[in-house]
C-alpha cells in the first residue's frame, strides 16, 4: 500500500463540508441517541437513496433537478409516516427497520436489469466526497446554517413532525454527498459517544468527536489512497468509542446517561 | 487515490420461455445468435431448426454450438426491433415474437468528474477550514448558555418520554 502526502487542495473542501454536515447532524443525532432509535436516521437514508435511484429510472440522468425532487419527496413523505408511527405505534424502531430493510430491496429490485448498478451501488453506499460541487457546498452551507437555526432558536423540534421533516433533509443532502455509510455514522455515533457527558456539553462534544473522525479518517484515505467514505468510517466508529470511554473516565459520577 | 470504478456493458439481450424451452437471443458485433436450452435444467437443446427475422428481413440460424443458434444476416437499428422467431423441434414448430432493445448511437461518455481540487492557496483552505469550525464551535458554545433544563427541552427529551 503506497503512501501519498495530504494535498489540502483535494482533501480542504471535502473536510470543510463534512465540518457542515455533522454540525447539522450532531444535535439531531443527540434526540436519537436519546430516543436509543438509530434505525430511524438508517431509514431515512435508505429511503433518499431509494428516490433517487427511482427518480434516475423515471427521468433519466441528465434531468438531475427532477430526480433531486423525487429523492427528496420519497424522504419527506417516509420522515412524515416515521414521524406518525413515533407518535402513535408501540415499535417505532421495528417499524423503522422495516421501511429501512424494505427501502434497500426496493432499490436493489430497481436495479436489477441497470447496467451500471454496481457503480450505482457503490456511490450510493461510499459517496463522492472527493468529488463534491462548488454548487453542493453552498447548499450544504445553507442547509448547515437553517438546521443549526432551526435546532436553536425553535422550540418547535421538539415536536417528531419537524424534527424527522428535519432530519430528513439533512439526510438527504449527506447520503449524496458522504454517501449512507459515512452519513448513517456522523448522525448516529458521535452523538451516542457524547451521551455520557454533562448535558449541556453533549452537542459541542458530539460534533467535535465526528470532526476528529472524519478528519482523520480522511486525510487517512489521502494517505493510503483507499476510499474516503469507508475510511472515514473505520476511523471514526473506534474514535467515537474511545471517546466514549474517556468521557465516562473523566465524568464525575461515571457518566450522566449512558446508552447501553 | 484509487482509480474509479468501471462500468459493465453487456450486448442487447431479450429472453422468452415457450413451453418447456428457454430462449435468450443477443446481438452482438454484428452477430444475431440464439440460445435454446431446457427450462427444468438448462440442458442446451440441439438439432432444431431455427429461423428469424423482423417485418424486412429473415434468415435461417445455423446451429455453432451446442443450443446456439446464429446467423451475420439480420442488421438491427437503434431502438426497439420486433423479432420474430421461429423453431422447429421434435417435428413442432413455434414461433416467438420478442422485442429486441438496441441502443442509440452512444455519445462519448463523460469523464468522470475530477476531485474537487480548490485553486486556493493551502494556507487560504487551511484558514477557511479552521474559520467554519470556530464558527460552528461558538455556536455550540452559545447554545450551551441555556440551562440544562432547557437543553434538554430543546434536545426534546420530554416529547419522547411522553
Amino acid at each position: 500500500m503506497a503512501f501519498h502526502a495530504v494535498d489540502m487542495a483535494v482533501i480542504g473542501p471535502p473536510l470543510l463540508v463534512g465540518l457542515l454536515i455533522l454540525a447539522s447532524a450532531a444535535p439531531l443525532g443527540l434526540i436519537i441517541a436519546r430516543r436509543r432509535g438509530p434505525f430511524t436516521s438508517l431509514a431515512l437514508a435508505q429511503t433518499a437513496s431509494c428516490g433517487l435511484t427511482a427518480g434516475t429510472m423515471l427521468w433519466g440522468a441528465p434531468n438531475v433537478l427532477v430526480i433531486e425532487v423525487t429523492g427528496l419527496v420519497a424522504v419527506l413523505a417516509c420522515a412524515g409516516g416515521l414521524a406518525l408511527l413515533a407518535q402513535r405505534a408501540r415499535g417505532p424502531e421495528v417499524a423503522a427497520g422495516a421501511v429501512f430493510a424494505m427501502a434497500a430491496s426496493l432499490q436493489l429490485v430497481l436495479l436489477a436489469h441497470a447496467v451500471d448498478a454496481a457503480v450505482q451501488v457503490d456511490a450510493l453506499l461510499v459517496g463522492r466526497v472527493l468529488t463534491i460541487s462548488p454548487q453542493l457546498l453552498v447548499g450544504t452551507i445553507l442547509l448547515a446554517c437553517a438546521a443549526l437555526m432551526i435546532w436553536w432558536l425553535q422550540e418547535t423540534i421538539r415536536t417528531p413532525v419537524v424534527f424527522h421533516l428535519l432530519l430528513a433533509v439533512v439526510v438527504f443532502v449527506a447520503v449524496q454527498i458522504a454517501g449512507l455509510l459515512v452519513t448513517l455514522i456522523v448522525v448516529t455515533v458521535p452523538a451516542a459517544a457524547a451521551s455520557r457527558a454533562p448535558l449541556s456539553w453533549q452537542p459541542l462534544i458530539a460534533f467535535n468527536i465526528g470532526v476528529i473522525g472524519y478528519a482523520l479518517g480522511l486525510a487517512a484515505a489521502a494517505m493510503l489512497g483507499t476510499p474516503a467514505g469507508p475510511t472515514i468510517v473505520c476511523v471514526t466508529v473506534p474514535m467515537a468509542a474511545l471517546a466514549y470511554q474517556m468521557i465516562a473516565l473523566t465524568a464525575p459520577d461515571g457518566g450522566a446517561r449512558p446508552i447501553g | 487515490m484509487a482509480p474509479p470504478p468501471g462500468s459493465v456493458v453487456i450486448a442487447p439481450r431479450a429472453e422468452a420461455r415457450v413451453g418447456q424451452t428457454e430462449m435468450v437471443t443477443i446481438f452482438s458485433r454484428d452477430i444475431f445468435a440464439v440460445f435454446l436450452s431446457r427450462y427444468a435444467d438448462d440442458t442446451p437443446i440441439t438439432g432444431a431448426t431455427v429461423e428469424a427475422g423482423t417485418d424486412l428481413q429473415s434468415a435461417k440460424l445455423t446451429e455453432t454450438d451446442p443450443g446456439v443458434y446464429s446467423t451475420r444476416e439480420l442488421l438491427m437499428s437503434p431502438g426497439r426491433n420486433d423479432m420474430t422467431i421461429t423453431f422447429t423441434l421434435g417435428g413442432v414448430t413455434h414461433t416467438q415474437a420478442i422485442p429486441l432493445m438496441m441502443p442509440a448511437e452512444a455519445p462519448e461518455p463523460a469523464p468522470p468528474p475530477p476531485p474537487a481540487i480548490s485553486t486556493a492557496s493551502p494556507l487560504s483552505i487551511v484558514g477557511a477550514i479552521v474559520a467554519v469550525y470556530a464558527l460552528l464551535s461558538a455556536a455550540f458554545l452559545v447554545a450551551r448558555r441555556g440551562s440544562p433544563r432547557a437543553v434538554a427541552t430543546r434536545l426534546g427529551a420530554r416529547v419522547w418520554r411522553a
